[in-house]
């Protein structure tokens, strides 16, 4: 479904990404882990189109994305979550749902299918329902990083990019923001996770990437990582 | 008193109707076009220009120099400003003050240094009782900038390509991942802050029945003053700290003299900046890093 091959990304004079190879295939659920500043970020703003690799290629859904635009890119059914939800605080719950789905709107038939589609996010986060009119910035994080998952499904993606979707939650919802991420990857939805919280990345991936200041140093299965003592002494702390 | 407050409203709309195009631009891009002067004021040279060689009466005349200086307003963005959507402000501030230059000699080559007359395209009637008098005049600049707000406020916030411009005045990275083309969204944005100042350039040109190349420095500087005032970046505050700004002029001048006007509008914008410069609506916004 996606796939990196040796993907360069700079800032300025400095590579933040140096050869990023990954392969994700339909359906899967894969984690990138990775301590701060190694480059989890970049990977996926280099994916969804935010930042332009210098080198290397990015090939999604049989198509060559590596130098195409943000919002052509959500077009082709891939849509980014990024770090820290960035709701739009100014503008209400519906709203926001509806700019999730602005890249197949307008026509009649697309209506009819973003209301199937609005019933269907208000069913996996029922937290959302009755709050429509409410400005989004006054939502609890738990609630924005739910209305940011939302408002991503709303654009019927093949696939989900998610940035740190625990980042600051509480660890109750953090349980229920992953189960939920959990039964949209069922549901059909190919799913990269990036996490700092390596235990619960690879207790929910099935596969996980390690990123180490711009390069992948180790892949597999995520049971295998989890049993693997460099992983476990770098980002299990034990 | 009552004229003063219909003299005030009058006035205060037109700086409103500037004022929008500021604080609509300043909301997607954090920049004070400060070439949005001369969009007005090119905006009332079309609107000279069609009544007078094709003989346009009033609402083509105003429709047309609305599209022109959309059009304008357009070109002024793609060529002084989208290259340096990533250069330090200062460079963009420059920029501006470039096209604000250029656009002023521009129309002095194509009219002549000039003022031309306005041709009035109807009837001018004075409605008067007692001590209160309006002129057609009035009525068509309230009329207009009352419709033109409500058609801005709709757009806005009722339609899709408003709900963009909102979301890209909030964030234009998290804007462009829900497939929203900010470059669109942002030309869209010049185009309708032009056609706002094209239309207060027309009005105001038939008012005064005057129309000159540096016609666009002093509205274009009321209308910053009534963005600051009422918050900039903020549409309701555009609209309010316009009709603040063109009372405490008429108001002013009743109280004191007409030399005062500007002195009070100044005063004002010095007054707002050094005790709460994110205007009366507007949020203290604090600086992504």
């Amino acid at each position: 479904m996606l796939s990196l091959k040796n993907v360069v990304t700079c800032y300025g004079s400095i590579k933040a990404l140096k050869g990023v190879s990954m392969d994700i295939a339909q359906g899967e659920i894969v984690a990138l882990i990775g301590a701060n500043g190694a480059g989890k970020t970049t990977t996926l703003k280099t994916i969804s189109g935010l930042l332009t690799p210098s080198e290397g290629e990015i090939i999604f859904d049989g198509v060559d994305i590596t130098r195409s635009n943000p919002e052509d890119i959500v077009k082709m059914g891939l849509s980014h979550v990024p770090e820290g939800r960035r709701v739009f605080s100014r503008m209400t719950v519906m709203e926001n749902l509806e700019l999730g789905a602005y890249s197949r709107s307008g026509t009649g038939s697309g209506r009819k299918q973003a209301q199937d589609d609005l019933d269907q996010v208000f069913s996996l986060f029922p937290q959302l329902k009755g709050r429509e009119k409410q400005l989004a910035g006054t939502l609890s994080g738990g609630e924005q990083q739910m209305l940011a998952i939302g408002r991503a499904l709303m654009s019927r993606p093949k696939m989900l990019l998610l940035d740190e979707p625990s980042m600051g939650l509480a660890p109750m919802i953090v349980k229920d923001v992953f189960r939920i991420i959990q039964e949209i990857n069922r549901a059909g939805t190919t799913v990269l996770l990036v996490e700092q919280n390596a235990h619960l990345a690879l207790n929910t991936a099935s596969r996980a990437y390690v990123l180490e200041t711009g390069k992948i140093v180790l892949h597999g299965e995520s049971a295998d990582l989890l049993s693997n003592d460099q992983v476990r002494k770098a980002y299990l702390g034990e | 008193m009552l004229q003063q407050v219909v003299n005030g409203l009058t006035l205060g709309s037109s700086y409103a109707l500037i004022a929008l195009g500021y604080t609509m631009v300043y909301g997607v891009l954090r920049l004070i076009n400060f070439a949005h002067g001369e969009i007005y004021m090119v905006g009332a040279l079309i609107g000279l220009m069609t009544s007078q060689a094709a003989g346009l009466p009033f609402a083509p005349a105003m429709v047309t120099a609305m599209a022109g200086a959309a059009i304008v307003g357009v070109i002024v963005e793609r060529i002084a400003y989208r290259p340096l959507r990533k250069a330090p402000r200062l460079a963009v501030l420059i920029s501006a003050i470039g096209m604000s230059i250029f656009l002023r000699n521009l129309a002095l080559a194509v009219m002549g240094p000039q003022t031309r007359a306005f041709p009035i395209p109807f009837e001018v009637k004075q409605f008067s009782t007692g001590r209160f008098r309006m002129s057609s005049f009035d009525v068509l600049i309230l009329l207009t900038s009352i419709a033109l707000m409500i058609g801005l406020h709709f757009l806005v916030q009722n339609t899709k390509i408003g709900k963009a411009m909102r979301a890209a005045a909030e964030d234009k990275e998290t804007a462009s991942l829900m497939g929203i083309n900010v470059n669109r969204v942002i030309a869209f944005t010049f185009a309708v802050g032009s056609a706002l100042a094209a239309a207060a350039g027309v009005l105001i040109g038939m008012n005064f029945n005057a129309v000159d190349p540096s016609m666009g420095m002093m509205p274009g500087l009321k209308g910053f003053t009534a963005a600051v005032l009422g918050g900039v970046g903020s549409i309701p505050g555009a609209m309010l700290g316009g009709i603040l700004l063109g009372m405490a002029e008429v108001m002013g001048v009743a109280l004191l003299k007409s030399e005062w006007r500007d002195a009070i509008a100044f005063g004002i914008l010095a007054l707002v900046l050094l005790v709460k410069p994110s205007g009366i609506l507007g949020r203290n916004v604090q600086e992504k890093v």
